[in-house]
């Protein structure tokens, strides 16, 4: 890993840290002393290798071998491993642009079944991934292809706009919203 | 629109009141939850230039 590369990792580690303390401290629910929000570890890559086993599961991406080449290609990277107590209960992960003006949230996942946290996984990403965008700087959150109408709508009303992106290169949908 | 200005780095403080804005501004629960947002395939992207195009990243 090269100097450069390794300070990088460092520095964003330490921000993601930050920004996952802050909320968790601030969580408003009954229960928060249960939720525990971390980085993306070996203990979480185990559990999630688990729920390739699940037949509720509905993408088929291998989070130890994939994530591994995800957080080398990219340290400024949004990660967030979400659990309720021993329980991996989600995982998330998304990254600045290129000049950072803003962060892209790529990828949620949630246990497939039988989650402890169900309804908050999301709620609790996108929370810490505004915090990420504000302390690094980004201008904006966009939440990339969201899939699902319902969230989409929900969303809208909570400040995020829904838009498709125009350009050739890129195709995807996204909703945003301006970090402050 | 990109502002050039750089921002200053909040403090710890800052980041605290921030979190706690965040969590009221935003829901806390959603009913019907999707177990997945967003997709694999967009993991193995380029990093996304701020005008659209992609890059390595440093």
């Amino acid at each position: 890993m090269l100097a450069t590369h390794e300070d990088a990792e460092r520095r964003y580690e330490s921000f993601r840290e930050m920004v996952r303390d802050a909320i968790q401290k601030e969580l408003p629910y009954t229960d928060r002393n249960n939720i525990r929000l971390g980085s993306i570890c070996q203990n979480a890559l185990m559990q999630a290798k688990l729920w390739s086993e699940d037949p509720r599961r509905l993408v088929d991406w291998p989070w130890d071998g994939g994530y591994r080449d995800y957080s080398y290609r990219n340290p400024k990277r949004f990660e967030l491993a979400t659990w309720y107590g021993n329980t991996l209960a989600g995982l998330s992960l998304g990254r600045p642009s290129y000049a950072g003006t803003r962060l892209r949230l790529e990828f949620i996942e949630s246990r497939p079944s039988s989650s402890p946290l169900k309804g908050r996984i999301v709620p609790i990403t996108i929370s810490v991934a505004e915090l990420y965008a504000s302390v690094i700087g980004a201008e904006e959150l966009r939440i990339i292809n969201p899939v699902d109408e319902r969230l989409i709508e929900y969303y809208s009303s909570f400040g995020y706009t829904y838009r498709k992106a125009a350009g050739e290169k890129s195709q995807k949908h996204y909703l945003v919203k301006a970090i402050s | 629109m990109k502002s050039n200005k750089r921002k200053k780095p909040l403090t710890p403080e800052e980041i605290r009141k921030k979190a706690k804005r965040i969590l009221q501004d935003n829901p806390i629960y959603i009913n019907d939850e999707p177990s997945v947002v967003g997709s694999p395939e967009s993991l193995t992207e380029e990093v996304e230039d701020d005008d659209g195009s992609t890059k390595n990243q440093d």
